[in-house]
């Protein structure tokens, strides 16, 4: 261990990291270790949605009651982590805390993977009257982790870059653009296809989208438009009557297979999806329209309307969004769509720990041949879906399969 | 037999007259019947003390169990009674003549017909009693349905009338700024939620802090309808979120008697100012606050959502699920999202007569168990009776709150004639 430790610092809370004055108490104890121990929490190995600030602000929390009452101080480190140094205090007194921490994130992998017992990987134990060195070297790689993040201005940038948060008034001012511009050229195409086996597929539909990344560039730089969820689903209001608009007959006539458009239930619901059905006439079969599920629970009676209004003209109707994790608390079969769009997480992946992979199929056995599975990144992903019975997948690792398909000849 | 200020409150009582001269049909010899006709009094005799002192004159009656007495909802009055009661019941009748000599239906005609009282000897006409007590049945069941049809239709109404133009971003970032410098205060509504049980007054189990978003729109922004895009109305309840908690958090909200709720959304709850407003509350009085979470926030970041819930349900706090309908029931595993309490939204289309239907609602509540679902939005008579035919124990609305207020006039009036002795 160094004599002086270098200042570090947290990005996710914006402060100073906690490694120095914890290296200073485990100098103080030095020579008096008697009923000492260390927990290190792992909190940098939970998924980045668990790291935000606030998970980690009510994380520290959980130790109030040990730090007011015990001898018991809490640190947290550069990379989040936290380390509680107490002396004298009853092992199940400290595990009651972990145990409020492995409650709320109970749905991270590193938890559910975790079977709490010698591997533990949430959190580590140390006596310090007999594992002092043993911690020392801990505490070493935590500063020099902390150092590492500390010069790498790297996050930091990525913020700025970003751009300034949106607010009402900067998407009325996106909005009002967006109206007035051409986007023809930014939709990008994503096939969606149906493995039957090794090397055998054949595309489904072809979903149509601008990427976020594009129409920032195009109607709004120097905003950030995914800042705020509700503003910026109320852009996508927007959105959808341009991309109705770019689509006519004539295009979907010439496709080899179904686009697919994402809409609001309010677009479908308006005058202006009546227009684009009447302009695209018999060729409501070539569309898919992909709905979000939130926009579907938020009102069914409204969503049932839209599906049934859909149906009528021939189009087929999609359901995007689901929540793998949420298929335990509901049935998408009840939604009577065509397709259910689930997306790929690595709590997939993570769910051959413990039985989850067989309750996902349990839970998917009624609607796998409705389900999509997209976001696939990797082989393992596909590998994972056909274990729980699915057999049509989308994203970037499929997209090189479709390439490689393209090449062997027309799908 | 308790006399309600509101007749309405106790439709049953015709319901009950049909049960009873039913039964009167193996004991009718010896019986009599007054039918008082209070509904042909001019209204200015027809008030509730008119009728709370005409059903008191006949206590004695009752009292000794030589009467019964039924209130009818048209203000009618009916006494069944053993014969030897005759004299005292006359004596009364006369009193009541007395109090209302001035009323024309007590005047005398021609052709000697008495037009206030009506007098059966229940032996020999009881076949025309039970004819009056059925149509009396019909006719009450009729006007509740008319009633019942013109308040659905005033809510329709009223809720189309406040239709104005649809909220846009600019009209947001306006009623945002302006929000700023408002004072919330005069704005925050509350409104209890009430277990009901029967036609037994309402038990207050919580009441909730909201602003009301009538007002809101009254006062900053008429003519919009702020409601008209959803996701600028979640984005707004974001904001509200806020200031509710920095109004929660003045001394006079915290002296509030009894349990208190107040809507949040997920993302509120793991905002820094949840967290400063957590600091400034006792353990005790978390205990005491139920937070409402809306269902839209399962579906937008199901992850976000347990996680928060884990956070505040192991801070203390009680959590409700609001915002289901009779079509997002059946999708809400109470036990397994740990909530406390489901809020079911009442509204007119819910109701059914179809026996399956309601059978399949019945069986939803009772899967997530009646007392832990609360009906919002209760604005009429029909929403409490048709909750209540699903199992539903809690409820809440304009109309429960008319109710409480009709119960506190009621106790103030009994405590007030205990007093006098």
């Amino acid at each position: 261990m160094e004599d002086t430790i270098p200042t570090t610092h947290n990005p996710t809370l914006g402060i100073a990291g906690e490694e120095a004055p914890l290296a200073d108490h485990l100098r103080r104890i030095l020579n008096n270790r008697r009923g000492c121990i260390a927990v290190h929490i792992h909190l940098s190995r939970l998924r980045p949605y668990h790291r935000e600030p606030t998970h980690v602000r009510i994380a520290v929390r959980a130790f109030e009651y040990l730090s007011n009452n015990y001898d018991a101080n809490l640190y947290v480190a550069a990379n989040c982590d936290l380390v509680l140094m107490c002396r004298d205090v009853r092992v199940n007194d400290i595990d009651v805390a972990i145990r409020k921490l492995r409650n709320l994130f109970a749905e991270d992998p590193l938890i559910f993977g975790d079977d709490g017992g010698r591997g533990e990987r949430f959190a580590s134990w140390y006596d310090l009257e007999a594992d002092h060195e043993v911690f020392s070297r801990v505490l070493d790689a935590l500063i020099a982790e902390g150092r590492r993040i500390t010069e790498n201005k790297e996050s930091r940038g990525a913020a700025a870059e970003l751009g300034k948060p949106m607010d009402a008034r900067s998407l009325a001012a996106v909005v009002d653009r967006l109206h007035h511009t051409r986007i023809a050229d930014l939709v990008s195409q994503q096939a969606a296809v149906e493995v039957s086996g090794p090397g055998d597929g054949r595309i489904l539909f072809r979903e149509h989208f601008v990427s976020i990344a594009d129409l920032k560039k195009r109607v709004a730089p120097g905003v950030h438009l995914l800042s705020d969820f509700w503003l910026f689903q109320c852009l996508t209001e927007t959105l959808d009557r341009r991309m109705l608009a770019v689509h006519g007959r004539r295009d979907l006539a010439t496709a080899s297979r179904p686009v697919s458009l994402n809409l609001n239930i309010s677009t479908v619901l308006s005058a202006d999806f009546d227009a684009f059905a009447m302009r695209i006439g018999d060729k409501a079969d070539k569309v898919v329209v992909e709905l979000q599920q939130i926009d579907v629970f938020a009102d069914l009676a409204l969503f049932r309307r839209a599906r049934d209004r859909l149906r009528r003209d021939g189009f087929a109707v999609l359901v995007d969004g689901v929540n793998p994790l949420g298929m335990q608390y509901f049935d998408p079969l009840m939604l009577g769509a065509d397709y259910i769009k689930v997306n790929w997480s690595g709590n997939l992946l993570s769910s051959e720990f413990k039985g989850r992979l067989r309750r996902m199929r349990d839970a998917v056995a009624d609607i796998r041949d409705t389900i999509v599975l997209a976001r696939i990144d990797h082989e393992d992903a596909i590998r994972v879906g056909m274990e729980i019975g699915v057999t049509r997948f989308q994203g970037r690792f499929i997209d090189r399969l479709v390439s490689a398909m393209a090449a062997d000849g027309p799908a | 037999m308790a006399i309600g200020t509101d007749n309405r409150r106790l439709p049953s009582q015709e319901n009950l007259f049909l049960d009873y001269v039913q039964r009167l049909h193996d004991h009718k010899e010896g019986r009599r019947m007054l039918h008082i006709h209070m509904s042909g009094l001019r209204p200015y005799n027809r008030r509730d003390h008119h009728l709370r002192i005409a059903a008191n004159g006949f206590e004695q009656v009752i009292k000794s169990l030589q009467g019964q007495l039924f209130t009818l909802a048209n203000s009618d009055l009916i006494l069944v009674f053993r014969q030897e009661a005759q004299s005292e019941v006359e004596t009364s009748v006369v009193k009541l003549r007395f109090l209302f000599g001035d009323d024309p239906l007590l005047v005398p005609e021609s052709d000697g017909i008495d037009r206030f009282c009506t007098w059966y000897d229940a032996d020999a006409r009881y076949g025309e009693i039970l004819d009056l007590a059925r149509s009396m049945v019909a006719d009450e069941k009729a006007r509740e349905a008319q009633v019942e049809a013109e308040q659905e239709a005033k809510v329709a109404l009223r809720v189309k009338q406040e239709f104005g133009e649809p909220i846009t971003p600019a009209t947001l970032a306006r009623l945002e700024e302006a929000l700023s410098r408002a004072d919330l205060s005069n704005m925050v509504r509350r409104q209890y939620a009430s277990a009901i049980v029967g036609s037994a007054a309402p038990q207050p189990v919580f009441s909730e802090l909201f602003i009301s978003i009538r007002d809101l729109q009254e006062a900053m922004t008429p003519g919009v309808d702020l409601t008209a895009d959803r996701w600028l109305f979640q984005h707004l309840t974001g904001v509200l979120d806020r200031r509710v908690l920095a109004l929660l958090r003045k001394d006079d909200y915290f002296t509030l008697s009894g349990d208190i709720s107040f809507n949040l959304n997920v993302s509120t709850l793991l905002s820094p100012e949840f967290l400063a407003f957590d600091d400034s509350v006792t353990a005790s009085r978390r205990g005491t606050m139920v937070v409402e979470l809306q269902q839209i926030d399962i579906f937008r970041d199901l992850g976000a959502f347990l996680f928060a819930r884990e956070f505040i349900k192991e801070r203390g706090y009680r959590i409700c699920l609001d915002g289901l309908r009779r079509d997002t029931l059946g999708f809400i595993d109470r036990e397994g999202l740990g909530l406390d309490l489901v809020k079911l939204i009442w509204s007119p289309d819910m109701a059914t007569e179809d026996e399956r239907e309601i059978e399949h609602l019945r069986s939803l509540v009772a899967r997530v168990g009646g007392d832990r679902v609360v009906m919002s939005r209760c604005d009429t008579r029909q929403s409490i009776d048709f909750g209540q035919a699903i199992g539903v124990g809690i409820f809440q609305g304009r109309h429960v709150e008319n109710l409480i207020a009709e119960e506190h006039r009621k106790q103030e009036l009994l405590s007030r004639k205990r007093r006098r002795g």
